[in-house]
């Protein structure tokens, strides 16, 4: 078994002749016909949007445009001063890629200056089935703030999600629309709607204003010309915030709409503060074009913000700052704004890349890996070289984001988590493969000051094995790397200039999430292993997943106090990949994620996708409370994966006594004590 | 008709795309449209379906493309929403036959061990084994980050591993 196995079976797949002969000939009686048809569509298509523009407009305040506050101030930064200076950076940059420094962008997703008319004709927002709901229901919300938030990394800084609720309302993202539920009398109350061109990602929640984060990425129809006589046809993601205010949940209006160049990146709330950070690539036409033959629009970002008019705007040159030694060819775009206000909001670009972003209160944080690949080498996991880790900082100031400064450390990141501040220091762990052999691998710690500079630094931990979580808690910092046995590390960081290891604990498995359950105890959710020999050498196996608490009491000895298996091999639960799909409360006694649990003990593969729902305290471990699952048919035999993706729980939230698990086709309530049933509701 | 005329200037300026250059581009990515299709959709027939909508899309828009590796990735985007549609239409359970018969048990034991992975995963898989691309660039062609690209990769190749070594 190798990739030239593999590359060899792909070769003998062929598409039938027959099938090309006639896609060849449709190919030539489509030349005339299509081409009308498509200019009446499109002139329907005009005809309809303008008719729908008219009345939809957004309204501003006064007729006048306003000006972006010119209030970012990049320090240390070069700015970009007119169109030469950009087009030589990026054609710069673009020579450089050729040359295989840097990854290159391939698709492009040069924009496109779009009509001003799209806005604000693709949503509709439906009446619910219940009709009884009264347009003054957000009145009858109860101070009630016995419910579960999203799992977020830092308290006080909101991650958006697919679901969120305030108590009295749930608010959940399925199918590209937003349900919302009226939790006390369980019914659907209201449904925002989002077509083709916008695909919703997620939402945040804050009084009575609703935030989705859409992009329309979908948008392949798109024909765009470079120049005057070149047509080009690309991908134009856009990123999109849309402000609802939902304070009557029978007439949820469309409040703002705040568009953004690029592909979403990750997200911020904090207080009324939204920042969203995306990435705009731009394709390698300054290395084919000369200056002249490129429109000066093309090159540059560009954004639309309601409350300044419906007219795309491109970032002005002021705003635009180039990193040094960030050379990507592509923009990272950061857009602030207070959702509560009608201020424009700040758009700023910076010519780099992002990946993994991490914020805490005051400062924002996004990473840039250096790679470099291999192709020669197969299955193994290994063509895949990652160099260092640029880290860019920007202060957070109410709805204004300065850029700080630049760091590098050795080493790749895995996630958000494995980023943290405290009292100013910036600690990030880091795996760093420098070479084609896995064994070579070594793990990382470093600590960071205010300019980004290290200070202390953990090097070498665990060689020939790679991080699989992180978590930084305060003075102290869980570290899970894994091979064969899954060193848990607990690092000192009370002396940023001196991190040191304390202790560690060898077990089997790994965690791929560790979560704090009080200062001295960590839930760790991951996969057990096993070591088995075929005969060629050791192959670690999978035989489940696994849960453990952790003692780290005495960091010089952590213990693993209880564990638990959920599963065979193949088990799966979102929660490895994504925090978001975790809760855990430690008032509540719960605990619970979706999982797809396969069973192989009967002989048979059966598999069973739900919410597994535990109680987890120090004096008893883990307890199995139920598996609530949203199958009509339990059980699927067979080893094929289920894609009845309806009626798959992806995400479990509470509410008072009552737990409601979220699948595209229905919510079920679970009493929380009993864990009887409590009903459903069709969604 | 003026606007008519106009409209379908712009459909067929550029370069003059002629028949020649479509007929090339058919020719030279039909196969790779198909598998890729077909490794989305595990099923021949609808795999076939999903190929003819993907060149019928090129008949209708007649891109220009900037190269080859342009067009490449654009009718990779375009198969994957094309697949993307299928499956938003089709939703349920869609078995994975063993239809194909290859030429060496080795080959039958990869291939079908891929074609078991979810969706994301054996495309992924495809995307950078056979087609040749980066995580970044697969990243951008399904719209995820890159560290999951990263991640499901990793995971992949375990799972892969762990698959055939039981076979």
């Amino acid at each position: 078994m190798n990739k030239k196995d593999y590359i060899e079976a792909i070769d003998e797949i062929k598409v039938p002749e027959n099938l090309k002969r006639e896609v060849l000939r449709n190919m030539d009686k489509k030349k005339n016909k299509i081409a009308l048809s498509l200019s009446l569509s499109a002139a329907c298509i005009a005809a309809v949007v303008v008719g729908i523009m008219i009345p939809m407009q957004f309204r501003n305040t006064d007729n006048k445009t306003v000006k972006p506050q010119e209030t970012i101030i990049a320090q240390n930064l070069p700015n970009i001063k007119n169109y030469k200076q950009l087009y030589k950076t990026f054609r710069k940059i673009q020579k450089d890629s050729n040359a295989g420094s840097m990854t290159k962008g391939l698709i492009s997703t040069d924009m496109a200056i779009v009509e001003s008319a799209t806005i604000n004709t693709d949503s509709a927002i439906s009446a619910g089935a219940s009709k009884s709901e009264s347009s003054s229901s957000s009145s009858n919300s109860t101070s009630n703030n016995d419910f579960s938030k999203t799992n977020v990394q830092v308290e006080g800084v909101d991650e958006a999600d697919i679901v969120k609720t305030d108590g009295n309302y749930i608010y959940y993202v399925t199918n590209n629309k937003i349900v919302i539920v009226n939790a006390q009398s369980k019914n659907v109350i209201g449904r925002i709607n989002f077509y083709d061109d916008k695909n919703i990602n997620e939402i945040y929640i804050k009084d009575d204003k609703l935030v989705a984060i859409c992009d329309d990425y979908e948008n392949d129809d798109y024909v765009g010309t470079y120049s005057e006589n070149r047509i080009y046809y690309g991908n134009d993601r856009r990123t999109v915030a849309r402000v609802y205010n939902i304070g009557n949940k029978r007439n949820v209006k469309l409040e703002r709409e705040v568009e953004v160049d690029g592909y979403y990146l990750n997200s911020r709330m904090i207080d009324n503060n939204l920042y969203l950070v995306t990435n705009k690539e731009i394709y390698s036409v300054c290395r084919n074009y000369d200056i002249g033959e490129l429109k000066e629009e093309k090159l540059l970002p560009s954004y639309t913000d309601s409350v300044i008019g419906e007219i795309e705007k491109c970032v002005a040159y002021d705003d635009i700052y180039y990193i040094p030694g960030g050379e990507s060819s592509s923009y990272l775009n950061m857009a602030s704004f207070d959702v509560t206000k009608k201020e424009p909001a700040r758009i700023s670009s910076y010519i780099g890349a992002g990946e993994d972003v991490y914020a805490s209160e005051n400062n924002l944080y996004v990473t840039q890996t250096k790679r470099e690949y291999d192709m020669s080498i197969g299955f193994d996991g290994i063509s895949i070289f990652e160099l260092a880790t640029k880290i860019y900082k920007f202060k957070l100031e109410g709805s204004n984001v300065i850029y700080m400064c630049e760091g590098e450390v050795p080493g790749s990141v895995l996630n958000q988590f494995s980023m943290d501040e405290k009292d100013g220091f910036f600690r990030i762990a880091t795996t760093n493969s420098i070479s084609w052999n896995d064994e070579e691998d070594t793990n990382n710690l470093y600590v960071l000051d205010e300019k980004l500079n290290i200070v202390g630094k953990v090097e070498n931990l665990a060689p020939g094995e790679r991080i699989y979580s992180v978590r930084f808690m305060g003075k102290r910092a869980y570290m899970v790397t894994f091979v064969e046995t899954d060193p848990l590390f607990v690092i000192d960081l009370s002396d940023p200039t001196e991190p040191k290891v304390l202790g560690e604990l060898k077990i089997p498995g790994y965690s791929n999430y560790l979560h704090p359950y009080d200062d001295n105890h960590i839930i760790g959710i991951g996969e057990d292993t096993t070591v088995v020999d075929y005969g060629y050498g050791n192959i670690v196996k999978t035989t489940g997943m696994k849960m453990a608490l952790f003692d780290v009491t005495d960091p010089t000895n952590p213990i693993e106090m209880y564990t638990t298996k959920i599963g065979d091999s193949g088990t799966y639960s979102e929660a490895l990949d994504n925090h978001k799909a975790f809760l855990f409360s430690k008032e509540k006694n719960l605990l619970a994620f979706p999982v797809t649990i396969r069973d192989d003990s009967t002989g048979n593969y059966k598999t069973i996708q739900g919410a597994i729902v535990y109680n987890l305290d120090l004096e008893n471990g883990f307890n199995l409370k139920g598996l609530i699952s949203h199958k009509r048919d339990n059980v699927i035999d067979g080893r094929y994966y289920d894609y009845n993706y309806n009626t798959n729980v992806e995400r479990i939230i509470y509410i008072a006594d009552e737990l409601f698990t979220l699948s595209p086709e229905l919510i079920k309530v679970t009493d929380l004590e009993t864990m009887s049933a409590l009903g459903d509701i069709d969604i | 008709m003026q606007p008519f005329l106009f409209l379908y200037g712009i459909i067929s300026i550029g370069d003059k795309m002629n028949e020649k250059y479509y007929e090339q581009i058919i020719e030279q990515y039909s196969d790779m449209v198909y598998r890729l299709a077909l490794s989305r959709i595990r099923n021949k027939e609808n795999a076939e379906d999903v190929y003819q909508e993907v060149f019928y899309r090129l008949a209708r828009k007649r891109p220009v493309f900037e190269s080859e590796e342009h067009a490449k990735a654009w009718l990779i985007k375009v198969t994957i929403n094309c697949t993307k549609n299928f499956w938003s239409k089709n939703k349920d359970l869609e078995e994975l036959k063993e239809e194909i018969k290859f030429e060496t048990p080795e080959r039958s034991a990869v291939y079908y061990a891929v074609m078991e992975l979810p969706i994301k995963y054996r495309t992924i898989i495809y995307l950078f084994y056979y087609e040749k691309y980066k995580i970044s660039e697969i990243g951008k062609l399904l719209n995820m980050k890159e560290g999951t690209v990263k991640s499901r990769f990793i995971t992949s190749e375990r799972t892969i591993k762990r698959k055939i070594t039981r076979r």
